[in-house]
């Protein structure tokens, strides 16, 4: 499975590629929202782990644009990020994002999150969320 | 991999209270080490990583505020704090959520003494940080 992982946070997405990489996963990084784009654009991943804060755009901006995609608009994206207002958070989940997860991630949740997105099934966020149940 | 279990004490520091009352720590080792699944070398990199991305993003944050860029403060301050939230570092965590705060609410002519603190909290956590994995290379080259 590809990931493209959207994270300016050098750290934190050296963590994730490591996982993911442990994990199998094929992954590539961008470190900001509009290399994010340019590089699904390029080529679709299967999923995209995108942080909201980013410089080029925001997270939520790259959500806006692939919901307007018909290339990338069935690319799951789960979101990454530290930021605590809700109302982002639940902009985010309108704009199509299928996971959210407050940093640090917790590795073992993204794996049954990754797995979930893998099989087909809907995924589940870090407080056991489905998507539509942000409320 | 170079592993090790967490069952070192926490990193000691004569904290002052968080949001909540409680002691803040300057790494929590227990975070640390589960952010890393005790991969050490993995850790390494990760503190070489935020060793050279701290002092830009302090910089910018800096200049941001000089500038009157509120949101090149917010972002760069949210960047640190989600860096340094890897290594368990709350007391700069908070400093760096002060920061942010200034940011998101344009508040920058509050900023310059929460800005302070984060730098010497991120000055505190990176010697910190050093001090532990000179640490754990004392111990694997003891053995």
């Amino acid at each position: 499975m590809k990931i493209l992982l959207a994270e300016d946070d050098h750290v934190q997405s050296r963590l994730l590629e490591h996982h993911l990489l442990d994990r199998g996963f094929k992954v590539r990084t961008a470190f900001d929202a509009q290399a994010a784009w340019d590089a699904a654009d390029k080529d679709p991943p299967d999923v995209v782990l995108l942080d909201l804060q980013m410089p080029g755009g925001t997270g939520l901006t790259f959500l806006k644009k692939k919901s307007a995609s018909s290339r990338l608009r069935g690319v799951p994206v789960i979101v990454i990020t530290a930021i605590e207002d809700a109302l982002v958070r639940r902009m985010a989940e309108q704009y199509g994002a299928q996971s959210i997860f407050p940093k640090p991630v917790n590795l073992m949740l993204l794996d049954v999150v990754l797995e979930s997105v893998r099989s087909g099934l809907p995924p589940h966020d870090a407080a056991g969320h489905t998507p539509g149940s942000l409320k | 991999m170079r592993a090790r279990n967490n069952s070192l004490s926490p990193v000691a520091s004569p904290a002052p209270p968080d949001s909540s009352g409680a002691p803040a720590q300057i790494l929590d080792r227990e975070t640390m080490l589960g952010s890393v699944e005790n991969d050490l070398d993995l850790l390494h990199e990760l503190a070489e990583l935020f060793f050279a991305e701290s002092p830009g993003l302090l910089a910018q944050i800096r200049s941001g505020i000089a500038q009157n860029k509120p949101e090149l403060v917010e972002r760069c301050a949210h960047t640190l704090k989600g860096a340094l939230s890897n290594f368990g570092a709350r007391r700069a965590c908070q400093a760096a959520r002060e920061v942010e705060m200034c940011g998101r609410d344009a508040r920058l002519g509050d900023a310059a003494a929460p800005f302070s603190t984060l730098e010497a909290e991120v000055a505190v956590a990176s010697n910190a940080l050093s001090d532990y994995l000179r640490e754990v290379k004392r111990e694997d080259s003891s053995r």
